[in-house]
């Protein structure tokens, strides 16, 4: 996935954006414990790997990077098993 | 629709309201559920055990298998390999097994071996000395196994009981998640820690625990590392809460319906809450002084934690980020803010809840009380209280090993001293609430 520069979407479609819930479940130590990222508080809110913080997928910034292809809840980590 | 398929909380709902109308079905063909919601007896010693465990032997295994199918349906839709949930869940299931049995021992109580503090601490002892096998963690799904649970609770909560005790609980929950929120989020600021820290920290101890840190977390745009103290303090003070507050509650002799009611407003997660709710639940009639019914502590916890408290979190979501686009500094991430936030971060499992109380309430409707103890109780509702039961097992079970002790070391002082001064006022506030201002009101729940 080749990620087009310049484009501003939003961060559901940014290149350092992950909402996989493997993802945020690695991401926030102790969330499976008594909650989860499976949750439909959670919304579709995710990892922002640039600015290190955790953001709604309708969110925007100007150093967003749009991927290629695009899936609802697309993550490198898509499956959740650890 | 795809929602409906990819989050957890629907598929509590459909797991949960599955079993509620099969079980419904089943009932109005003259039949009942009951045979596959087994449920171990009380029994005196091991050999009554043992003779219990082979005569219900294929009931147990068909039980597991159906409950290894449903969450397994559940788990693969959600992104999860059920090869690997299935094998899992059943170890998960025999344990469960093990410790329904420990809980029905007529000297249970008596030693305080009560199942779901049993559950709690054979897994953290496990999980946090040997470790937890890495294979056995596909299936400890905490939030999943209590939703479905909660769901099923509906189904022995009549719509009339919700519809009355309801506003209560929400009066009640409104002033001490107001409060609580205050005081941790004032003192946070005050201690010098950034607004959205402050925030996710308010949420998680006034709402709805983890998920009230992640839903304002999210919603506000907070650093990831701040949501991560945020769910560590939760989670530190909802382990010490599900011990100290089924203790000093028995300590003073509460009624079941005071204590479920203080637990619902003073705990910070539903599944600790109801492992705390529902020790307390196993004591009625099993020490001196306590009065009301088991089901009380748990009915009264739910109103409170689950109507009162959980089902606002969008609203929360929603105000605390507008203020946090128009009045607090910039991050460099803008977040937007619609009023859609309010249904989008809705915890969909509550609505499951309250139509399993309206399906069973409207099959009930026009029965007398005589008739209803005859026939409803025993071949609708307590088969599905029994399959409730179940399911939180399986959750109490799965917090003891998914909590890694050592995770808690590194929230540092400030956001701690913030936490628990909020703490202390709900557990003070609640308490007062629960005896005092409305005490009456909830022990009447338990009569």
């Amino acid at each position: 996935m080749m990620p087009r520069q310049g484009a501003n979407d939003g961060c559901r479609e940014c290149v350092h954006f992950d909402n996989g819930a493997a993802a945020v479940e690695a991401a926030l130590p102790g969330l499976k414990s008594l909650g989860s990222a499976h949750a439909a508080v959670r919304a579709e809110d995710g990892i922002c790997a640039l600015h290190a913080r955790y953001v709604a997928a309708s969110s925007t910034c100007g150093a967003s990077r749009r991927r290629a292809s695009l899936t609802p809840e697309r993550s490198p980590s898509a499956k959740c098993d650890p | 629709m795809n929602e409906l398929l990819r989050k957890e909380d629907w598929w509590a709902v459909w797991i949960g309201l599955g079993l509620v109308i099969a079980a419904i079905v089943l009932f109005a063909n003259g039949t009942s559920i009951k045979w596959l919601a087994v449920a171990p007896q009380k029994w005196s010693h091991v050999a009554d055990a043992g003779m219990q465990l082979r005569h219900n032997g294929t009931r147990y295994a068909l039980l597991g298998a159906c409950w290894a199918v449903l969450f397994a349906l559940g788990a693969a839709a959600l992104g999860m390999r059920a090869a690997r949930f299935v094998p899992a869940f059943l170890v998960v299931y025999a344990a469960a097994l093990v410790l329904y049995f420990l809980g029905l021992w007529d000297q249970a109580a008596h030693y305080n071996l009560e199942p779901p503090l049993v559950a709690l601490g054979a897994g953290l002892l496990l999980s946090n000395t040997l470790g937890t096998p890495r294979w056995l963690e596909p299936a400890l799904r905490v939030e999943f196994y209590i939703k479905t649970g909660i769901v099923l609770l509906g189904a022995g909560l009549p719509l009339t009981l919700i519809a009355w005790a309801g506003p209560v609980a929400i009066g009640q929950a409104a002033i001490v998640s107001l409060v609580t929120f205050g005081v941790i989020y004032f003192s946070a600021v005050r201690l010098g820690l950034d607004r959205r820290l402050a925030a996710t920290l308010g949420t998680g101890g006034a709402v709805c625990g983890v998920s009230g840190a992640i839903a304002i977390g999210g919603a506000i745009g907070a650093k990831k590392a701040d949501v991560s103290v945020a769910i560590s303090l939760v989670e530190l003070w909802a382990i010490v809460m599900i011990f100290a507050l089924p203790l000093i509650a028995r300590g003073l002799h509460l009624p079941t319906g005071v204590a479920g009611a203080w637990i619902g407003t003073s705990e910070f997660a539903d599944a600790a809450g109801l492992a705390a709710a529902q020790t307390y639940g196993g004591y009625a009639g099993n020490v001196p002084g306590i009065s009301g019914t088991a089901d009380a502590a748990v009915a009264a916890f739910t109103l409170m934690k689950v109507i009162g408290r959980d089902m606002w979190i969008g609203v929360w979501a929603f105000v605390l980020s507008l203020i946090a686009i128009t009045r607090w500094e910039p991050t460099g991430v803008q977040n937007r803010v619609t009023a859609g936030e309010i249904w989008r971060r809705f915890p969909k499992f509550v609505l499951g809840f309250l139509l399993a109380s309206a399906i069973v309430t409207s099959v009930s409707r026009g029965q007398d009380y005589a008739a209803y103890k005859q026939a409803v109780l025993p071949g609708l509702v307590a088969p599905l209280q029994a399959l409730r039961n179940w399911a939180f097992t399986f959750a109490f079970l799965s917090i003891g090993l998914t909590t890694r002790l050592r995770e808690f070391a590194s929230v540092g002082a400030r956001p701690l001293y913030a936490f628990t001064l909020g703490v202390a006022v709900n557990v003070v506030l609640g308490f007062w609430l629960s005896t005092g201002v409305f005490g009456a009101f909830w022990n009447r729940l338990g009569q």
